[in-house]
């Protein structure tokens, strides 16, 4: 009986293992999968978009520190629109409509999806907002950020110009 | 027939150092002679001419000369095996084997190991499925899509046995394909023999641009050999709305 009990908590414990642990993907590797909806008329998904280098960000429309990045993020996807470098600003908010609100009161001009189910926050396993990473051409994790300065603009303005040139 | 080319290629070599070693010999002899000439120029007469003709022997003294700076010039000297094989050895190479080879039988034999990579690839998919997903418990779900006059499909998800095996959002990509003819494959798993449930749930976007939402149900059963089955979308043209329908193939 107690062997029998042993068992299944090891057996629990093994699956339960991977959620328990689950960490953020490391650079270098391969971005995880995912597809969302999208605040245009389709739904996008990351692994159809190799080719073009994609800045992710994490943000929600109640996230205070969160305007600096998204603003910074604008700025740089106008830079280098046309070396093929995308940018999405995934939300974490629950209701679309407070996204939408934020939207149209400070003008974002990039491109949202919804993460309303935080499956995908949680794949990144995302604790701070915002949060970003950059996918290459390739689809590999180049950088992941916690976090945003206003001195980090210069980091990102680096990076992608030197993957824009690879 | 590579031995024959390789003795030509090798002849062909001989014959372009004799003929280099030949004309540099000559312009080293016309140089000479030019010099042993010019200084006497006025004072020569035809007798002479013929005289110094005749002394040709002393003009040849030239050729150890030209002989000693022929190192010089064999070092210019670029192997015709180089060029032709890229090595100067061509026996016992890999590369010259290679190079030996008409284009046309490397591009076929490139040809039929793509292919074999391609057969082994095909093989090795279709073992990791047996492997994975028996027959006796195989269940396929597709989804095939041809309603685009009246819904615009955003997602379907599945649900069998009121348990949830898949979620699936469209990308713009994919609907082109679907329209095109694409049946896709939504779901592969075990089931085990016995009566069972499938539910799919269709999001999108309905006529005059509303969201619309459907359920179809069916209720199948599981036998010992795979089963298929199909979600389809159609145009209903009477109606004007889109109709779902599952669908067993046997």
């Amino acid at each position: 009986m107690l062997r029998t009990l042993n068992c299944i908590i090891i057996g629990l414990a093994i699956l339960v293992s991977p959620i328990a642990f689950a960490k953020k993907p490391p650079i270098g590797d391969k971005a995880p999968d995912f597809t969302l909806h999208s605040d245009g008329p389709h739904n996008l998904r990351l692994s159809e978009q190799k080719g073009y280098i994609v800045a992710v960000v994490f943000w929600a429309s109640w996230c205070r520190s969160c305007p600096v990045q998204l603003k910074a993020l604008e700025q740089l996807q106008k830079k280098y629109a046309d070396f093929g470098v995308k940018v999405w600003a995934i939300t974490l908010d629950k209701n679309r409509a407070d996204t939408q609100h934020y939207q149209e009161h400070k003008g974002l001009a990039l491109t949202v999806l919804y993460d309303e189910t935080f499956v995908v926050s949680e794949r990144y396993d995302i604790d701070d907002l915002p949060s970003s990473f950059i996918v290459d051409r390739d689809g590999v994790i180049r950088h992941l950020q916690n976090g945003f300065e206003p001195t980090d603009v210069n980091t990102f303005d680096t990076l992608l110009q030197s993957l824009v040139s690879e | 027939m590579n031995a024959i080319n390789h003795k030509l290629a090798r002849l062909f070599s001989a014959l372009l150092l004799v003929s280099l070693c030949s004309l540099s010999t000559a312009a080293d002899l016309e140089e000479t002679v030019d010099l042993d000439v010019g200084d006497d120029l006025e004072f020569i007469e035809i007798d002479d001419i013929l005289d110094e003709e005749a002394s040709a022997p002393a003009a040849t003294v030239a050729i150890p000369k030209a002989n000693l700076e022929a190192p010089a010039e064999e070092e210019e000297f670029v192997d015709l095996n180089m060029i032709l094989y890229g090595t100067e050895n061509p026996n016992g190479d890999t590369q010259t084997a290679m190079a030996d080879k008409d284009p046309e039988t490397m591009q076929q034999e490139m040809q039929s190991l793509k292919e074999k990579i391609l057969q082994v690839n095909r093989d090795l998919f279709i073992l990791e499925e047996d492997l994975l997903f028996p027959s006796s418990t195989q269940v396929n779900v597709f989804v095939s899509y041809d309603a685009l006059e009246y819904f615009q499909l955003d997602g379907v998800s599945l649900k069998i046995n009121d348990r949830p095996i898949s979620n699936h959002l469209y990308t713009e990509r994919e609907l082109k394909a679907m329209n095109r003819g694409a049946v896709q494959r939504l779901f592969t798993g075990n089931l085990p023999v016995g009566e069972h449930e499938l539910v799919a749930v269709v999001t999108g976007v309905g006529p005059e641009g509303r969201d619309y939402k459907r359920a179809v149900s069916m209720a199948f059963e599981k036998t010992s050999g795979t089963k298929y089955i199909e979600l389809t979308i159609e145009g209903d043209d009477l109606r004007k709305q889109p109709g779902f329908r599952l669908k067993q193939w046997e």
